[in-house]
């Protein structure tokens, strides 16, 4: 496996470009069979290999499991040098295995979900699928920023594309621009992050004399700044501190996660001090590059404010919205404060704001997520609410319970949206849920799949989500260190958990809710259609795309209700990985997988009072599954039309997502609209109004002297022409050919010489 | 009786000259602008001929006249083979019919 690592990315790129350059010609060719072949082949060996590394990796002793694979040097500059490297440690090696896995699992339910698709073009769906896990296993696999964020933005990419599929209708193209758009802002955060982060650390242009801070001055002078023309001598000219044991760091800027490590975590070397105590405009360096980093956590993984994009992604076909929008590319955020914990933790403000964001997330999105009747849009802000639990996790230290809530969460969230994509399938591509009601008799499969990830995602302790809720949840009131803007704010952790507590319950109310809809009661397919459409609500619901409702729902075919049940036994079956130490004793086992790549938490409170966290979380979780089961079950009750219209404010406000989207409209969108037609005009008219009187007068000028030419000095040559012409015309005439016309001529010649003759003599 | 000298010789050559100029000038039929030429040369020959016999004490003007006679001859032959090339073309000898490379 040693040296192969970079075969485990290098089959989803192969498989999307024989796809791509190909598939179209298959596709005619009739042999639609192959575009799948190609592009479920490329996962399975993806994942064949991913599971060989896993083997290797656990073969090794704990802490030396690493898998390090460079291909070859990719830039050198001055002391920089960078590699295009591949590195598979703990925390890599279970996001690889999350994507591989899953993704093998949704290339297969896309099989069945995407075959009879109206859009015809089934290679370009897998060839973006592939390209989308390309990009997704760089960013997980990459060892420094370069290749973390080749894969950042990759994946933005490709989520565009699949954002977008449907591009001939405008909404839907809308969305995937949105979702673009909104990633680059988020990414703008996180070049600012990279670029201070750099500087920090001594970078500077060659010839702009010294980066850092006169403080900066760890034991050698890093900023010496000499040329080296290849890697060896670049990494040869960076200053090395001994840090004792024999063990020397290389300092200086640097786009590796392990040397940036080693530097930060070392205190011999002083960059933690330095980056703690520099300031920017009053703020310490660790702080801003903490929280620019974050921003662009907040683009990718949909943190408030910058969340809109990920519910319009929602326009995407619905295996991209599993696989993209909610199991991997929006965890990437994650995974990257994660990834960069050590660097997090510097700065207790920047902590305290990850998991302030985080909080605020969830509580946010699970109240949108308690009314929306769009059966994708109520998964979306649970999507949206689950990346703030794990934001939560990650942001007050406990990074691997946000890492387990990740793995959870692509699990049971996958689950969700493959089964809510075979409703839609079954309900002939009908997405809003009062138009459904009593599939579980007719989708059985479905229905239970739908069920498990419920009780996932809700926080039962009989599947996953209970385990890392829990977790996170524990670890955030036990958390004491965080701060806010410099202060220190030891009742953050509790207030974090408190409202942790108030968003599982909304998120167990409106998942149960939307089971409850879905499944149980009458089937309101045939009955909506006939009667009133269903309440204005000011939103149009998603267009039905098919052949409306000709046929009842029927379960939908093996290839989406095998992933379906895999995918719901891996909801269950991960709380292996974590099982609490309060019940076994020991650490659990994602724990001790991790330890080596990310710090474990520090236990601080009795016993007794974990258990009673547990007790809550499980009640939050009862109170929100009785209540949606008072208000949904059967579809009988009549008490939400009522309370509906008693809080009919509130829940407007509610329903409309609090306006974050017209805010956005009126605040951004439209300026930015009416600067850009400002623009234009002064583009259209005033620009180009110079352009084109300069361009008038030239033409004058030129007509002018066209004139002149034309007429003056063509005029002259014109004029001998065709005074020259004109004559030879003439005179031709006289030319007869007859003789005796000549001799007439000879003759009143000789008389008119004789004539003259006599007159002049 | 009028003594016949130089001026009547030269009268007669002008005339015969004239006639000579008329018929060139005036006929269509190609053999008789011909025999317009002959009159022309033979005019010329008059007073060739007047001239040696009046004036010059040389034989000069015999000689030319000679030359004219041969010239005549030369001439004739000449002319009547343009003729007939000409009626081979044109199917007549009518000299006005001859004008196809009047521009």
């Amino acid at each position: 496996m040693r040296g192969c690592l970079w075969l485990i990315p290098l089959f989803p790129l192969v498989g999307a470009l024989v796809n791509a350059t190909l598939g179209w010609r298959f596709e005619r060719a009739g042999r639609k069979g192959f575009v799948h072949v190609v592009g479920v082949g490329a996962m399975i060996a993806s994942l064949a290999l991913a599971l060989s590394a896993l083997v290797e990796l656990r073969g090794l002793a704990p802490d030396d499991r690493l898998l390090k694979d460079t291909l070859w040097n990719m830039a050198t500059a001055g002391r920089l040098s960078f590699d295009l490297g591949i590195a598979l440690d703990p925390l890599s090696m279970m996001m690889v295995l999350v994507v591989t896995l899953v993704g093998t699992l949704i290339h297969v339910f896309s099989i069945g979900y995407m075959w009879d698709d109206e859009a015809r073009s089934y290679w370009r769906f897998f060839a973006w699928l592939n390209l989308f896990v390309f990009s997704m296993l760089l960013l997980v696999m990459g060892d420094g920023f370069v290749l973390l964020f080749f894969g950042w933005e990759g994946v933005g990419l490709c989520s565009y594309g699949l954002v977008a599929y449907y591009y001939t209708d405008r909404e839907k193209a809308a969305a995937g621009m949105k979702a673009f758009v909104v990633n680059r802002i988020g990414d703008l955060g996180f070049l600012v992050g990279l670029l201070l982060l750099f500087w920090g650390l001594g970078g500077a242009w060659p010839g702009q004399g010294r980066g850092g801070s006169p403080r900066y001055r760890p034991t050698l002078d890093v900023n010496a700044l000499a040329p080296a023309t290849d890697a060896r001598a670049a990494r040869a000219l960076a200053p090395r501190v001994d840090v004792g044991g024999g063990q020397a760091v290389r300092m200086g800027p640097t786009l590796n996660f392990r040397e940036l490590r080693d530097q930060i975590v070392e205190q011999r070397t002083g960059v933690a001090e330095h980056l703690r105590h520099e300031r920017v405009l009053g703020v310490a360096l660790a702080t801003l590059i903490g929280f620019f980093l974050f921003v662009g956590a907040m683009g990718k993984s949909a943190q408030f404010p910058l969340h809109t994009w990920l519910p319009d992604a929602m326009a995407g076909p619905t295996p991209v919205s599993a696989l993209i929008h909610a199991a991997t590319m929006v965890t990437a955020g994650v995974y990257m404060v994660a990834r960069l914990h050590f660097l997090f933790a510097l700065s207790p403000s920047a902590m305290g704001w990850v998991a302030l964001v985080g909080a605020a997330t969830a509580l946010f999105a699970a109240s949108i997520g308690l009314f929306q009747h769009d059966i994708k849009k109520v998964l979306a802000y649970s999507t949206v609410s689950q990346l703030g639990f794990m934001f939560v996790g990650v942001g007050v230290g406990a990074f691997q319970a946000g890492a387990y809530h990740l793995l959870n969460h692509a699990f049971f969230k996958a689950c969700l949206f493959l089964a809510a994509g075979s409703v839609i399938l079954g309900c002939h591509h009908e997405q809003d849920m009062r138009r459904m009601g009593g599939l579980a008799r007719r989708m059985p499969i479905t229905r239970w799949a739908y069920l498990t990830g419920c009780v996932a995602i809700a926080g039962f302790p009989i599947a996953s989500g209970f385990f890392s809720k829990d977790e996170i949840l524990w670890r955030a009131f036990t958390a004491r260190h965080l701060a806010l803007f410099g202060m220190a704010t030891p009742w953050l952790g509790p207030a974090l958990c408190a409202v942790g507590i108030l968003a599982a319950t909304g998120t167990s109310f409106y998942m149960f809710r939307s089971y409850f809809m879905t499944f149980t009661g009458e089937y309101r397919g045939d009955t909506a259609r006939g009667g009133e459409p269903p309440p204005a609500t000011g939103e149009a619901s998603t267009p039905s795309r098919a052949h409306g409702h000709a046929h009842a729902p029927r379960e939908s075919p093996l290839s989406v209700t095998l992933v379906l049940a895999l995918l719901a036994a891996g909801s269950v079956l991960t709380l292996l990985l974590g099982l609490p130490r309060l019940w076994t004793g020991e650490a659990p086992l994602l724990e001790r997988w991790l330890e080596p790549a990310l710090p474990a938490a520090v236990e601080h409170a009795p016993r007794w009072m974990e258990w009673l966290f547990q007790g809550a979380g499980v009640a939050a979780s009862a109170v929100g599954l009785a209540l949606a089961q008072v208000l949904y079950r059967d579809g009988r009750s009549a008490l939400p039309a009522r309370l509906q219209e008693r809080f009919h404010a509130a829940w407007a406000i509610v329903y409309r997502k609090y306006y974050v989207d017209e805010v956005y409209d009126r605040a951004l969108v439209r300026p930015a609209l009416a600067l850009s037609r400002a623009l234009s005009w002064i583009d259209a008219y005033l620009v180009d109004g110079l352009v084109k009187t300069a361009g008038a007068a030239a033409r004058l000028l030129a007509a002018l002297d066209d004139a002149i030419d034309r007429h003056v000095v063509d005029g002259t040559v014109s004029l001998v022409a065709n005074a020259t012409i004109r004559s030879g015309r003439a005179l031709r005439r006289i030319q007869t050919g007859r003789v005796q016309t000549y001799v007439y001529g000879a003759v009143a010649g000789a008389l008119a010489v004789i004539l003259l003759d006599f007159l002049i003599r | 009786m009028l003594p016949v000298g130089l001026p009547h010789f030269l009268a007669l050559g002008a005339l015969l000259f004239c006639l000579g100029l008329l018929t060139v000038a005036t006929r269509r039929n190609a053999v008789s602008v011909l025999m317009g030429i002959e009159l022309l040369l033979n005019g010329a020959n008059v007073n060739f001929v007047a001239f040696h016999r009046y004036g010059a004490g040389d034989d000069s003007g015999e000689v030319l006249a000679v030359f004219v006679i041969v010239l005549a001859a030369a001439e004739a032959t000449v002319g009547l083979a343009i003729v007939l090339a000409a009626f081979h073309t044109f199917r007549s000898i009518d000299v006005r019919g001859a004008d196809s490379m009047w521009g």
